[in-house]
């Protein structure tokens, strides 16, 4: 296996994974209600763009953390 | 770990054009410290993870490659689950909601998959409030417990981030209904029309 197979079969999935479970929060997240257009709005673009955030972050150290340690050991 | 956002947004807007004299006041996600078990967990797991890689690759065994690859697929595995499950706790702990308006309170808690729990008071049938700060933790970062009860239930937020100022902004809407509600009773009635 050349390392950048193994690189990428360890790093798809973590990235698969998460921005799957961002899309799973991006639906409920749009089915909370406020009683004006606007608030709601503004919510929805805070938590979005706050977990998203996280979520490629965490997704991007996780995939880094195994790019760096499985070639290295494998 | 990137520290998700605890909102206290408070709005003090006029009514929608609509027609619907609904407000918002505030909305707030409970305390950041309601992640420390998840995130205490990750560690220790992520942790016991690497240790024990760190011990197999050591032994005289792992210079065989099979046993090497085994070794490594199942300790990616594991720690790629532990990693997917964390990151299911944030999201999940910014799914939970409570949200203020001029008309009621209403508590969300949802979760990634199945989860879909939603409990309202209606802020004209609240009659007591109050609030709980107990120990140590609560009075350094500020969190603590509010309780209202109404004529026929009652809520009870754990966990509020801000809650002094949270307490204030809550008893300041209900003195603002009550007053609403005494002023509209005060009011002559309205003389015949000749």
């Amino acid at each position: 296996m050349t390392a950048f197979t193994l690189i990428l079969s360890g790093i798809l999935p973590i990235l698969g994974a998460e921005g799957i479970l961002w899309l799973l929060f991006r639906r409920r997240i749009l089915e909370i209600e406020f009683p004006r257009m606007e608030d709601r709005g503004l919510f929805r673009a805070q938590t979005l763009r706050g977990a998203g955030l996280f979520t490629l972050i965490h997704a991007v150290a996780v995939s880094v953390l195994f790019a760096v340690v499985l070639p290295v050991f494998w | 770990m990137a520290e998700p956002s605890v909102s206290a947004g408070i709005a003090a807007t006029p009514a929608s054009e609509n027609g619907h004299d609904e407000e918002l006041r505030l909305h707030f996600r409970e305390h950041w410290l309601r992640l420390a078990p998840a995130t205490l967990a990750m560690l220790t797991v992520s942790v016991i993870i690497a240790g024990g890689l760190f011990l197999f690759l050591s032994a005289p065994f792992a210079d065989d490659p099979d046993a090497r690859h085994v070794a490594l697929v199942t300790a990616a595995v594991a720690f790629g689950l532990t990693q997917v499950l964390f990151t299911v706790k944030v999201l999940t702990y910014n799914l939970s909601l409570t949200i203020v308006t001029t008309r009621r309170i209403r508590r969300i808690h949802k979760s990634l998959f199945f989860t879909d729990n939603q409990t309202s008071i209606e802020i004209m049938e609240a009659q007591d409030t109050s609030k709980s700060q107990r120990g140590i933790l609560p009075s350094l970062l500020g969190f603590g417990s509010i309780f209202i009860r109404a004529e026929r239930t009652a809520m009870q937020m754990e966990y509020v981030p801000h809650v002094d100022r949270i307490y204030e902004k809550l008893l300041q809407l209900l003195n603002e209904i009550k007053r609403e509600k005494t002023a509209e009773k005060a009011l002559p009635p309205e003389a015949p029309r000749a």
